[in-house]
């Protein structure tokens, strides 16, 4: 009897076919250990619905998006190069300075730390930047070859003179 | 203006410098937006700040877009792209903690006690994610938050299905590793 594990996630998120999802569920029917697996990874993937966002307070990001686009007086070459920096840099202080106080509070070995896949390191706690290789986050090749043509170049670049 | 209309068509209008066109695209869209940068950079206020420069970005880039259907995957490019960005920009040291008052933000809600069990589940399950490697946890959020199928998430992150599919199941694996003995307590 062929398991069906590699299956599993595929058909919680209803990407199987319907002839590959009909061979599924006949192998579930029959096979405990593949039921036991699935019933799992059903348990999990229901709990992420915790981590739902609630629906956000709107109406102020239609004005903030018009001033930048249609708006009058600040253009947006003005909004990028001028304000937005400002904001961006403020933004971009607190963190860091956020992160040395946890450094202080939570120095490595606290327990915090814990190994991710792919040999990166990630914690929610305390993480060095280097775990988001460029390589590994943006797949090899980078934003290349669609993103040329549907987004531009000068997309990954925007707001990089910090 | 019929509210109908499709995002495609809204596209066009906005293209041709169509104000009332481009709203109604940023109304339908904010909040999938929003709710998809809060789980890529896990502040509230930082994902704010991209969602404007996300739309910002489909104002500027809406001459060049193909109108073939594909609108939600090519605005989740741009989120994904800005999110990615913004997080190669936190250097030296990164605090990604899930905010724990992120479900407080609506002000009025349920009542401390029985706000409290939810609440503690909410934040595991953001922590447990907020571990996750940032491509697992983009492929995630797309598919599971913003019910998008593998060939919309693999346009959007400039991958293949099955690349889409491996990425889904490692950070399923993961998940559960990281979720899964806390069962009982959650
Ligand atoms: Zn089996």
């Amino acid at each position: 009897m062929k398991h069906v594990t590699n299956r599993i996630q595929a058909y919680i998120s209803g990407e199987l076919d319907s002839d590959r999802m009909a061979a599924f569920e006949e192998h579930l029917n029959e096979c405990p250990s593949c039921r036991k697996e699935a019933d799992r990874a059903r348990e999990i993937w229901e709990m992420l619905e915790a981590a739902e966002t609630p629906s956000p307070a709107t109406g102020s990001v239609w004005s903030a998006v018009q001033a930048r686009t249609f708006g009058r007086g600040t253009s947006e070459r003005e909004w990028f190069f001028g304000a937005g920096n400002m904001t961006r840099a403020g933004l971009a202080t607190a963190a860091v300075a956020a992160g040395l106080m946890l450094g202080v509070l939570l120095p490595a070995g606290s327990g915090y730390r814990q190994e991710a896949d792919s040999g990166l390191t990630d914690s929610s706690w305390l993480v060095e930047s280097s775990w988001l290789s460029e390589s590994s986050w943006l797949g090899g090749d980078g934003s290349t070859g669609l993103d040329d043509i549907l987004l531009g170049a000068d997309l990954l670049d925007e707001g990089n003179g910090s | 203006m019929p509210r109908t209309m499709d995002d495609d068509a809204l596209m066009i209008r906005t293209a041709e410098g169509e104000e009332a066109a481009f709203r109604l695209l940023v109304q339908r869209w904010e909040r999938d937006v929003l709710s998809f940068l809060i789980h890529m950079l896990g502040s509230v206020e930082e994902a704010e700040d991209l969602v404007q420069d996300t739309f910002v970005q489909v104002f500027r880039k809406a001459g060049s877009y193909q109108a073939v259907g594909m609108f939600k995957s090519w605005l989740f490019r741009i989120a994904g792209n800005l999110a990615r960005s913004r997080l190669r920009r936190r250097k030296v040291l990164r605090w990604v903690r899930f905010d724990p008052v992120v479900h407080d933000t609506g002000g009025a809600g349920p009542g401390p006690h029985e706000d409290l069990e939810h609440s503690q589940r909410e934040d595991a399950v953001r922590a447990a994610l907020s571990r996750l490697p940032g491509r697992q946890r983009e492929a995630l959020a797309l598919h599971r938050f913003q019910g998008m199928r593998y060939k919309e998430v693999a346009e959007a992150m400039n991958t293949t299905v099955p690349g889409v599919e491996s990425l889904i199941q490692r950070a399923m694996a993961a998940l559960r590793e990281d979720l899964g003995g806390k069962g009982d307590q959650l």
